[in-house]
């Protein structure tokens, strides 16, 4: 069952539900050039398939759900046009945060870089009361650059988005909960049980639908509220249309 | 530009001391050309500071980050200038309040479009029409201020704060704030392109090749203040 043909990631279909499990366990899930080609590669398939309803990414593992960027890797591009041309021709980022279908991440453990920004861009995060939060990049130099820049004010108030990313600050999964960084606690052991109950539910949303909502919630955050309204309006014209149309 | 450049108490931290206008401004226009400074401090105590007219632009124009460790009673032009820096701690007692609406002005240094962006526009609207006063616990509830410090420990909260940003990467540091500052003006998809462009800009500075083989090596980074009279640029 487990036969993936990935190396670090596993991909299962599930009924509607696409389970996608970061799969390097050994380092925390570290996110490596392999897993973004092995996620690149899920992520295509997931959004061609009209079976799947729903999305569940989780990380392999008792230590967390991702420890970050690989940095181990970090250097090796052979120029910053290189890096730049690589960055957009596999944007596995863009990918998950576009897919037509809910997403759910279910967190444990470390949650850090990476890790967290993964988990922003699916639309609903649950975590484990031993979840722990942190973007570190600037203690090494560094800048998130799979999107935390943006996702973290978005999701919470800019103070405390500035301060997690100025100071890598950590937070317990309370406090993750309590800042808007993620929407459910549960305890570990609830973890997989509840996240599947939701991805389950989810996936029984009509497909049309799930993407209206999940289309109108990126107008919200775009467009002027004018232009948003329109939209909300158009989306649900077609809706009915279609539902007529059956 | 180099000869503009003042010192730095070694470690990277700048403090700017509020009030009189032409020492704030000048404080300003150093730390903007001081290479050394990784980080900015302001302390607020709400005694009455003058905080003149236009500050809190000067702040808000520094390109790396700004802690500000607040006391007292946060009023006005003074919380307008609070609002200016990136991260803000307070103390148990500290209130936060602008008033200025109510004597028939509106704010004019910012506090009608930071305000709304820092706590939501429904307790900005609160604030602004009703000038009504929130104390430390609704701040931080509010995400006005990311942490209260024990009494009388906002201004030692701040250094803190601002001595452990001070050991980050300085560049890594002044494009996160660049990215989530202007990136929050843009639509998605075009902040993200301004991240990602921000990131690969990053990977000429040394000390993002410093972290990393600090990472690899298990070891703290050992990032220095640029030697004065050092301009990257040239």
């Amino acid at each position: 069952m487990t036969d993936s043909p990935f190396r670090t990631v596993i991909y299962e279909k599930h009924g509607p539900v696409a389970h996608i499990v970061l799969n390097r366990p050994a380092v925390i899930n570290a996110f490596n050039v392999q897993m973004r080609d092995d996620l690149s590669e899920v992520l295509d398939a997931v959004k061609w398939d009209t079976d799947v309803a729903a999305v569940l990414l989780r990380g392999a593992g008792d230590r967390g759900f991702c420890a970050g960027a690989d940095l181990s890797e970090f250097g090796s591009a052979p120029s910053q046009a290189a890096a730049r041309h690589a960055r957009w021709e596999r944007d596995v980022f863009g990918v998950l945060r576009n897919l037509p279908v809910p997403t759910i991440a279910a967190l444990h453990g470390h949650v850090i870089g990476s890790g967290v920004e993964l988990a922003m861009l699916c639309d609903i995060r649950i975590a484990a009361d031993d979840a722990v939060f942190s973007m570190p990049e600037t203690c090494y130099g560094l800048i998130a650059a799979a999107g935390g820049t943006q996702t973290l004010p978005r999701a919470i108030r800019k103070g405390r988005a500035l301060d997690m990313l100025l100071t890598g600050r950590r937070l317990d999964a309370t406090g993750a909960r309590d800042d808007g960084l993620i929407e459910r606690v549960v305890t570990t052991t609830e973890l997989a049980t509840e996240s599947e109950r939701i991805a389950g539910e989810l996936a029984g949303i009509d497909r049309a639908l799930a993407g209206a909502i999940k289309a109108s919630l990126a107008a919200a955050r775009d467009l002027p509220l004018v232009d948003g309204l329109a939209l909300e309006r158009r989306l649900s014209i077609m809706l009915c249309r279609n539902v007529a149309g059956t | 530009m180099s000869s503009l450049n003042k010192k730095t108490s070694g470690d990277g931290v700048l403090t700017i001391p509020v009030g009189d206008g032409t020492v704030f401004q000048d404080a300003c226009a150093n730390a903007a050309a001081d290479e050394s400074a990784r980080v900015v401090v302001i302390h607020l105590t709400g005694d009455r500071e003058a905080v003149e007219p236009g500050a809190p632009a000067l702040l808000a124009a520094l390109g790396m980050p700004v802690v500000a460790g607040l006391s007292g009673r946060i009023e006005d032009r003074a919380l307008e200038l609070a609002l200016a820096a990136d991260i803000r701690v307070c103390e148990p007692e500290t209130t936060f309040a602008m008033m200025v609406s109510e004597r028939g002005k509106l704010p004019s240094d910012g506090g009608t479009q930071r305000l709304p962006r820092v706590v939501g526009p429904g307790l900005a609207a609160d604030m602004l029409l009703i000038g009504r006063t929130i104390s430390a616990e609704e701040a931080f509830a509010a995400g006005l201020v990311t942490e209260i410090a024990a009494p009388r420990k906002a201004r030692q909260r701040a250094d803190e704060i601002a001595t452990a940003i001070a050991a980050h990467g300085r560049a890594a540091s002044v494009f996160t704030k660049e990215a989530v500052l202007k990136g929050g003006d843009m639509p998605l998809e075009h902040a993200l392109h301004l991240e990602a462009d921000l990131a690969i800009l990053l990977h000429t500075d040394p000390e993002r090749a410093e972290g990393i083989d600090a990472f690899k090596e298990r070891r703290q980074p050992g990032f220095r203040p640029t030697p004065p009279g050092k301009d990257p640029e040239t």
